[in-house]
């Protein structure tokens, strides 16, 4: 529990989050010194380092507050919250989708008799 | 009023033994170890680290934890009773006791339970960016059952201290310690030590102390 807290910690910094972004668009910056076989504690920083892009782009795009890094309670019940809701969000979003490109996008060939 | 009284100690001591831990790991430490999966440190003028156990130490890691587990199981005292006892068999015995351990388990599960509803009422909150006192009052409640939680699980691991799967636990935190530890000759690394029996003799405490701290983070490797 308590190291948890400590990789965290070290995952929601702008040091390792500016990495993380860089490893991401950047080749030859890395985040490990080894390429292949990452060991547990490794695998949970990436996870973390994931979870962090994701608050931090919910606060990005203002969908959330920025109060919400004063604790880890919240950013875990949002984050659950979030893994929860995420198949109704998508579900409503390709229904929107789908109305906007039929209504204004996509003109249909008209069908061609044979007769 | 007795039994009120040792319930207060015993969260006293669940608190303190929180506080221990947190005080004795460094940040430096984990971010050394995560990004190399070793670390290094000095220690009476010599250099030291810990680092993954590879594959055939993982197997004799195994052969250790074995033969641990076959003596642990088979150990008799002079009247022919056997010493050690699993955690089931230690349920029966306190609960003959008066002190319920699949009560504390219940418990625990139905917390567990209660925090995951405040949970998600607490992200729906957010979301809907509800006011920061109402978000607050919520967390504080998650926090209330967050220490709960951890209280019971201590007290649980308190009253399972000697049972064979948690002294198998010890045992190979120890074994994990002595194999992955290793000290730097010259420009090589070797083993710090020549065998798991003259580790256990080693009487340097300050040293124990600096290999437990990493060796938590070897464990949940």
């Amino acid at each position: 529990m308590l190291i948890e807290s400590k990789i965290r910690e070290l995952a929601k910094s702008d040091k390792y989050m500016n990495l993380f972004y860089a490893t991401k668009e950047l080749n030859g910056i890395r985040l490990f010194r080894n390429d292949c076989d990452f060991s547990r504690i490794q695998h949970m920083f990436l996870n973390y380092l994931y979870f962090y892009e994701i608050i931090f782009k919910e606060i990005a795009n203002k969908k959330i507050n920025d109060f919400i890094l004063t604790n880890e309670i919240y950013e875990d019940a949002y984050y659950y919250w979030k893994s929860k809701n995420i198949n109704k969000e998508e579900k409503t979003d390709k229904k929107v989708n789908t109305y906007f490109h039929v209504s204004n996008k996509i003109k249909f060939p008209e069908e061609k008799s044979n007769g | 009023m007795e039994n009120q009284s040792k319930e207060i100690m015993s969260d006293e001591k669940a608190n303190d033994l929180l506080g221990k831990l947190t005080n004795d790991l460094d940040l430096s430490i984990i971010e050394e170890f995560i990004k190399d999966n070793k670390t290094e440190f000095k220690h009476n003028g010599k250099e030291y680290r810990c680092r993954l156990i590879n594959l055939s130490e993982k197997e004799e890691l195994n052969e250790l934890r074995k033969k641990k587990y076959s003596s642990l199981m088979q150990q008799k005292d002079k009247e022919g009773n056997f010493v050690n006892l699993t955690i089931e068999k230690w349920k029966e015995v306190y609960k003959a006791q008066g002190i319920n351990i699949d009560e504390l388990e219940k418990k625990l599960k139905s917390l567990q339970q209660e925090k995951i509803m405040l949970d998600l009422k607490l992200g729906q909150d957010i979301a809907n960016n509800s006011p920061i006192s109402l978000q607050k009052e919520t967390k504080d409640k998650i926090e209330q059952i967050k220490l709960q939680i951890q209280i019971l699980n201590i007290k649980k691991s308190d009253l399972m201290e000697y049972s064979i799967e948690n002294q198998l636990i010890i045992f190979v935190s120890e074994v994990i310690a002595y194999l992955s530890l290793e000290v730097k000759n010259g420009s090589e690394w070797a083993k710090a030590f020549n065998s798991f029996e003259d580790f256990k003799k080693c009487i340097d405490e300050e040293l124990i102390k600096k290999i437990a701290i990493r060796s938590l983070l070897l464990q949940i490797c």
